[in-house]
C-alpha cells in the first residue's frame, strides 16, 4: 500500500513512536497523578517530558500551560467555547475545517455571531484588510487554521497575530496541518492558543492532541471530572493543566508523542519541509501532464495538493485507486467552507497527503497508476 | 510555620497536581536536592487530596527559594 493520506494520519511513523507506545504499555502506563506509587510516577514523568517538549518546540514557556486533549477538535472546542460566550463575535477563515466551523455554528445558537474573511488567492496585505473590514466592537476572537487541509495554502500567523494584539482579540489557531510541517512559535507570533494533533506530522498515535495556552488565556474547562487533586470541591482545580484535563489521560499517545516529537527535531523542520515540498512539485509535475485532470490551488506548494478529473467523481477515483493499492482520500474532507472557497464541485475533490516518510518512488508509482487508469 | 531542621527530619512542600509536583522535582534535581514526589491525604494538607515533594529539612531555605523563583505555588510547607 502507498499511502498518501497524510493529512488524514500518518500511517507511517517512526520505529522510535512505536517502540514508545509499547514501552508505555509494558513498563509505565500507570495513571499519571491518581497515585504515587512507581508505575504512576513513571507515567507523570514521562508525560511531564511530553509537556516540557511541547512547550519548548512551540514556544509556550511553560510546560504546565501544554494541555492534553483527544485531539485537535476537541482542543479547538475548548479554545472556543472556553472563550466565547452570549453576545460575542468572532472570525474564521474561509479555509476552516469542521473542528472551527460546527462549534461555532453551535454557539451561534447562543447568541455567538461570527463571520468569515476571505485568504484564497490573497496575499497578507489584502488578508489583513479583510479581516480589518470584518472587526466589530464585540469580536472578542479569531480563529484561523494555520495551513489548509485540502490544499498548500498557509495563513500569515505572524502578521495576523500583530493585529490581533493591536486591537485585543484572542487568537486561536488550527495547527493540525501545520505542527510538525512549518515553524510555529506561540509566544513570538502572539498566538492565545495553538491546537493540534498528535497522530499527524507530528508522527504520534491517534487519541491524543494538545491545546497550548498563552499566558493570560485562560477558558472555561470544557469537561468537568477527576482530576487527581483536591478531590472535595464539586469544582475543577484552578490551575492548568489539571484544570482542563478531567479523566484519565491517554499515556500511551502522549508517549508516542514524545517520541514523535523527538523524531521531528532530530530530522528538522527544514528538512521535513524540503522532502515534502519535492514529493508535492513531482506530484504536481505528473499530474499537470493529464489533461484531464484539475488541479486546486496548485502554486501554493506544501505538503497537499487537490485535484479531480473532469469526468470521474472524486470518490470513484480514490475507490480505483485503492484498488491498486494507493490510499488517498476524497470528499469534502471535513471543510465544505474550504471546498467552496477552491471551487470544487459538490463532490469535492480526491486530495493527496505527503509526509516527510514518503519517498520519490511512491509518486512514480502514482503516475504510473494513474496512467493506466484515466 | 517554624521548622526544626534536624537532618534526619524530611518535609514537604504541598503543591497540588501532579503537573506542579512533577516542575517542583526537577528544579530541586537542577539544584541538586533531591526530593520524592508524595501523595497528600485530605488530613495533611488544606489543598485536600494533593501531591507535594518531601525533600530533608535541612534544605528547606534553599527549596523554598527555588521553588519561589520557578513560579512554583506551594499551598504550605510541612514537617513529617
Amino acid at each position: 500500500m502507498i499511502y498518501l493520506d497524510n493529512a488524514a494520519t500518518t500511517f507511517i511513523k517512526p520505529q522510535a513512536v512505536t517502540e514508545a507506545v509499547m514501552n508505555c504499555i509494558r513498563f509505565e502506563c500507570g495513571n499519571p497523578g491518581r497515585g504515587a506509587h512507581a508505575i504512576s510516577l513513571a507515567a507523570a514523568e514521562r508525560i511531564y517530558a511530553c509537556r516540557e517538549a511541547l512547550s519548548d518546540f512551540f514556544g509556550v514557556g511553560a510546560p504546565e500551560r501544554v494541555i492534553f486533549t483527544l485531539n485537535t477538535t476537541h482542543a479547538l472546542n475548548l479554545a472556543i467555547k472556553g472563550v466565547l460566550g452570549y453576545g460575542d463575535h468572532a472570525l474564521i477563515s474561509e479555509l476552516e475545517h469542521n473542528a472551527v466551523r460546527r462549534p461555532l455554528y453551535a454557539l451561534a445558537a447562543q447568541g455567538v455571531q461570527f463571520d468569515v474573511f476571505p485568504v484564497v488567492g490573497l496575499d497578507t496585505e489584502a488578508i489583513l484588510r479583510g479581516i480589518r473590514e470584518r472587526l466589530t466592537p464585540k469580536t472578542a476572537a479569531l480563529i484561523t487554521t494555520h495551513a489548509s487541509n485540502i490544499c498548500s495554502i498557509s495563513l500569515p500567523i505572524r502578521a495576523i497575530g500583530a493585529l490581533c494584539k493591536e486591537k485585543g482579540i484572542r487568537l486561536i489557531v488550527d495547527a493540525a496541518q501545520s505542527a510538525g510541517h512549518l515553524p510555529i512559535d506561540l509566544r513570538d507570533m502572539q498566538i492565545s492558543a495553538l491546537a493540534l494533533p498528535a497522530h499527524k506530522a507530528l508522527f504520534g498515535i491517534q487519541g491524543c492532541g494538545a491545546l497550548l495556552l498563552a499566558e493570560g488565556m485562560d477558558p472555561k474547562p470544557l469537561l468537568e471530572g477527576g482530576s487527581g487533586v483536591d478531590s472535595a470541591p464539586l469544582v475543577m482545580p484552578n490551575e492548568p493543566p489539571e484544570r482542563y484535563e478531567a479523566g484519565t489521560l491517554p499515556t500511551p499517545a502522549i508517549a508516542g508523542l514524545l517520541a514523535g516529537l523527538n523524531f521531528v527535531r532530530s530530522l528538522g523542520l527544514d528538512e521535513i519541509r524540503r522532502r515534502t515540498e519535492a514529493l508535492f512539485l513531482a506530484a504536481r509535475e505528473r499530474l499537470l501532464s493529464f489533461r484531464d485532470l484539475e488541479l486546486y490551488q496548485a502554486d501554493a506548494v506544501g505538503s497537499v495538493l487537490l485535484f479531480n478529473h473532469r469526468q470521474i467523481p472524486s470518490t470513484e477515483l480514490a475507490r480505483t485507486l485503492d484498488r491498486e493499492g494507493i490510499a488517498v482520500r476524497a470528499g469534502l474532507h471535513c471543510a465544505p467552507l474550504a471546498h467552496r472557497a477552491l471551487g470544487t464541485p459538490a463532490g469535492g475533490a480526491v486530495r493527496l497527503g505527503f509526509s516527510s516518510l514518503n519517498t520519490p518512488e511512491e509518486i512514480d508509482a502514482l503516475y504510473s497508476v494513474l496512467r493506466r487508469i484515466v | 510555620m517554624q521548622i526544626h531542621t534536624p537532618s534526619y527530619r524530611h518535609c514537604v512542600a504541598a503543591i497540588g497536581g501532579m503537573t506542579g509536583a512533577v516542575k517542583a522535582r526537577h528544579a530541586l534535581l537542577s539544584a541538586s536536592i533531591s526530593s520524592e514526589i508524595v501523595a497528600l491525604s485530605p488530613q495533611e494538607t488544606r489543598k485536600g487530596c494533593a501531591y507535594g515533594v518531601e525533600f530533608p529539612c535541612e534544605s528547606y531555605h534553599a527549596v523554598r527559594e527555588i521553588l519561589r523563583h520557578a513560579r512554583i505555588t506551594v499551598s504550605e510547607y510541612l514537617e513529617r
